[in-house]
């Protein structure tokens, strides 16, 4: 996990602190991770968005001003652990704005590291649709680089979807709650459905 | 395991079902969700809100598959059912008798309680 600390320059006690606990954190525990120092104010801190110093960004997410305590680096690293999204969707992309809604969610989160499955359950199933076209076919192709697409087998068939007429990249799930219940409870730490 | 729960004691699923029968296959993709999980050995409850409360008014035996007939499938199973009092009795004029028997009208802290106790939230809201 990437733990960026930002300091005046030269860096004051806050500074030293803070870098000191950071270390002390880190030296205690196992685990994998990157600290980078970088000096405020600077071109990198300011592309950041960080307006203060002393302060660190944890996994690119999770940010905090000021001299941290070792427990409360500890407390934002848990916060910035990686945690597996699953959204279910239910309504077809030309009733509701819920899988627009769901995939502006879902792209942005994958890129602060957050994997991402979707489940197409029902009138969902048309997302499934190789050409599917306008502005959620691009979201969906691009979701579909690194998210997870599942699709319930019975509503495809149901909605006269033919398997040659989805994206290859999805996985059609035969007993769809018999995976939706192991996804649910064993794969995802957060489950949003719609 | 990391949260510190019990690693023995099987996890829970709370489902909240928003919508009424035969309107949508919400009511179905609810109940089809707690018996599917409840036969994988997780603790299961769902509560019936809103419109969904009417789900529990699907008691008796119909020529045809339906859902009031999957839900006492499921309770059946382990499934713990319970419905909201003010939005069955109070709005509905749907009491205690009108519905499947064994499913309580409860207040909306019964849900809060389960939400909290939940290991997994899934709504079915339409």
């Amino acid at each position: 996990m990437l733990i960026e600390v930002f300091r005046n320059t030269p860096a004051g006690r806050g500074c030293l602190v803070l870098t000191k606990n950071v270390l002390d954190h880190v030296s205690d525990k196992q685990g994998d991770f990157e600290i980078r120092f970088i000096s405020f104010p600077s071109k990198e801190a300011e592309e950041r968005g960080i307006d203060r110093a002393p302060s660190i960004l944890i996994g690119g997410k999770v940010y905090a001003p000021g001299i941290l305590t070792i427990e409360e680096i500890e407390g934002l690293i848990e916060q910035a652990r990686p945690r597996s999204i699953g959204m279910i969707l239910t309504k077809s992309p030309f009733e509701s704005e819920d899988a627009t809604m769901a995939l502006s969610l879902a792209l942005p989160a994958m890129r602060i590291g957050d994997p991402v499955d979707v489940f197409l359950l029902g009138d969902a199933v048309w997302l499934a649709k190789a050409n599917l076209g306008g502005e959620i076919g691009d979201m969906m192709a691009r979701f579909a680089e690194q998210g997870k697409v599942y699709a319930s087998g019975p509503h495809l068939e149901a909605a006269g979807i033919d398997p040659t007429g989805i994206r290859q990249d999805i996985e059609v799930c035969r007993k769809p709650y018999d995976t939706l219940t192991d996804l649910v409870m064993e794969r995802w730490d957060r489950v949003v459905s719609l | 395991m990391e949260d510190g729960s019990d690693p023995t004691k099987p996890k829970t699923l709370t489902i909240v079902l928003n919508r009424g029968p035969f309107i949508s296959e919400y009511a179905d993709m609810a109940v089809n969700l707690a018996l599917r999980a409840r036969k994988k050995g997780y603790n299961v409850n769902l509560y019936l809100y809103l419109d969904g409360v009417w789900v529990a008014h699907v008691r008796r035996d119909k020529d045809f598959a339906n859902v009031g007939e999957h839900l006492r499938s499921a309770m059946r199973k382990g499934v713990n059912v319970k419905s909201c009092a003010r939005c069955a009795d109070e709005a509905r004029d749907i009491t205690e008798d009108d519905q499947i028997e064994g499913i309580p009208l409860v207040g909306i802290y019964t849900l809060i309680d389960w939400l909290k106790e939940s290991d997994k939230v899934v709504t079915f809201t339409g």
